[in-house]
């Protein structure tokens, strides 16, 4: 790109102003078309609220260029401040990852994916149902069966 | 002659009472654990069959079952289609998985050191600055810890009487004087704080009580409207670790890094694991109370995920994760029956046997 440090404004649904620079904004695939047309307007993204915005911001930051580093010690320490950078609720983890989807941002994306996946990770049924705010829509015979039928999962 | 995509293809456990996507021929396997040797029984691929026979009978048994393999041996295994050959399969395997995880481990553990540790948030910024106040008592770490995980996730906490925020104010300096078994902490959201009506006041109470090794996080909605959350914590699996960890991070010399390790591998993941308990069993079930209560919008959650999404996260999902998820409601019954998302758990967990 011609200038080195060329900055692309952003605007969350709510309005709040974000100013990121081009090399960032190029790995966001929804809107790489229009940062490389050269667009000078702030670009709006309906779909991301401010503060998920800037926890996204946050993250490619830290990971551009880092992410492919071969140094085992950057690698490392790029993971205690992943982990530290997901501690967050679940609403914030789950539109963390609309916003990946939203704005096709491939790492992150599956790093949430793979934050919730963990979470359920040796869970019972009813502790997934909590996590997942799912409720229990079967009817006892139906529930009976599933139970039945699984009864090698209750060892593992 | 190049091996049968089929055959590279694990055949998927098929969720029971979805009988459904079964498309095209298949083959399958059964598992000799004690040589490896795999039997076909195929009756839809006549030509396969044939094949192998005459090879099988020319070459011997070592050869067919290296024919068979695909050419990178990404699977060769097949277990049959039903969840109890799953288990019995397992059952073998499973020692040879232990095996390998503890050779990992141990390769990890070579390679990073104690004194680089990723230092968990839990401890660097909540615990550390407070533990000269908790003094060695588990009980007030725990309200610690319980203060440090309601304010990451949003919560404020308040004063019980005026019901003004305590901006910051460490718990330590609202826990009773003398030794008690009881601690009630008081917290609000900050939109129902900025609505300030005093007569829909909303807010959530937890309580700490101890029970001989236990400590019991009690949380409920105040005005009660909702069920107690409790999460049951058991005082002596982590605390000893915990102390372990905050004197070595304080410098203190009584702990040298051989002896922390000989305690446990990986001391760290304590504040892990006691974030998350507290997290998923009682802060977050609170917030999402009090915000259907408050009428304010509802954390986003796996259930208003798009299906893409759901899909992406449940086919991270080893096989056991993967039923019990699709054991929890009707629509995730639905979406788990996928069976790409089996094959692909059921490749996975082969392959980590291997």
């Amino acid at each position: 790109m011609s200038s080195k440090k060329k900055v692309i404004t952003l605007r969350s649904s709510d309005g709040e102003i974000f100013e990121v620079e081009e090399a960032v904004a190029l790995e966001w695939l929804t809107i790489k078309p229009l940062v490389e047309s050269g667009c000078t307007d702030a670009i709006p993204l309906p779909q991301v609220t401010g503060n998920i915005l800037a926890k996204v911001i946050e993250y490619c930051k830290k990971h551009i260029g880092a992410s492919e580093s071969e140094d085992r010690k950057i690698l490392y320490e790029l993971e205690s401040w992943d982990a530290d950078f997901i501690k967050v609720d679940q609403g914030t983890l789950f539109d963390l990852i609309r916003a990946a989807d939203y704005l096709t941002i491939k790492t992150l994306f599956e790093f949430t994916c793979q934050t919730v996946a963990d979470t359920i990770k040796h869970k019972t049924i009813e502790e997934v149902r909590h996590i997942f705010r799912e409720s229990n829509d079967f009817t006892p015979e139906e529930e009976k069966e599933i139970r039945g039928k699984s009864w090698w999962l209750q060892g593992l | 002659m190049d091996s049968h995509p089929d055959q590279e293809v694990a055949e998927a456990l098929e969720p029971d009472g979805c009988p459904n996507q079964d498309s095209g021929p298949r083959e399958s396997f059964v598992l000799d654990s004690e040589n490896l040797k795999v039997i076909q029984n195929d009756r839809e691929r006549p030509d396969l069959v044939g094949k192998c026979d005459k090879e099988g009978a020319s070459q011997g048994g070592r050869d067919f079952n290296a024919r068979c393999s695909p050419k990178n041996k990404d699977i060769q295994h097949e277990v049959g289609v039903q969840g109890r050959d799953l288990a019995v399969a397992c059952s073998g395997v499973w020692p040879v998985l232990k095996q390998e995880t503890a050779v990992l481990d141990s390769l990890e553990e070579s390679v990073v050191q104690l004194d680089k540790f990723p230092v968990p948030y839990l401890l660097r910024r909540v615990l550390l600055p407070e533990w000269a106040e908790i003094n060695g008592d588990d009980y007030r770490l725990l309200a610690v810890v319980v203060q440090a995980v309601m304010l990451g996730s949003g919560f404020l906490r308040i004063d019980p009487t005026t019901r003004l925020p305590l901006h910051n104010a460490p718990v330590s300096s609202s826990w009773p004087k003398e030794p008690a078994t009881a601690m009630s902490l008081q917290y609000s959201l900050p939109e129902i704080l900025a609505a300030r009506n005093d007569k829909t006041f909303q807010g959530v109470a937890v309580k700490l009580q101890k029970l001989g090794r236990f400590v019991i996080v009690y949380g409920s909605l105040t005005p009660a409207k909702s069920e107690l959350r409790r999460v049951h914590l058991d005082v002596t699996a982590f605390w000893p670790k915990l102390r372990l960890l905050m004197n070595f991070l304080n410098g203190n010399s009584i702990t040298s890094a051989s002896s922390m390790q000989a305690t446990c591998r990986y001391p760290e993941r304590v504040a892990f694991t006691l974030w998350n308990l507290l997290r998923d069993g009682l802060v977050r079930p609170l917030l999402i109370d009090l915000s259907d209560v408050a009428g304010s919008r509802a954390p986003s959650s796996f259930s208003d995920m798009p299906e893409k999404i759901k899909l992406n996260i449940l086919k991270r999902l080893k096989g056991a994760d993967l039923a019990r998820a699709g054991s929890v409601s009707m629509k995730l019954r639905q979406l788990s029956s996928n069976r790409n998302l089996w094959e692909k758990a059921y490749r996975d967990d082969l392959l980590r046997c291997r």
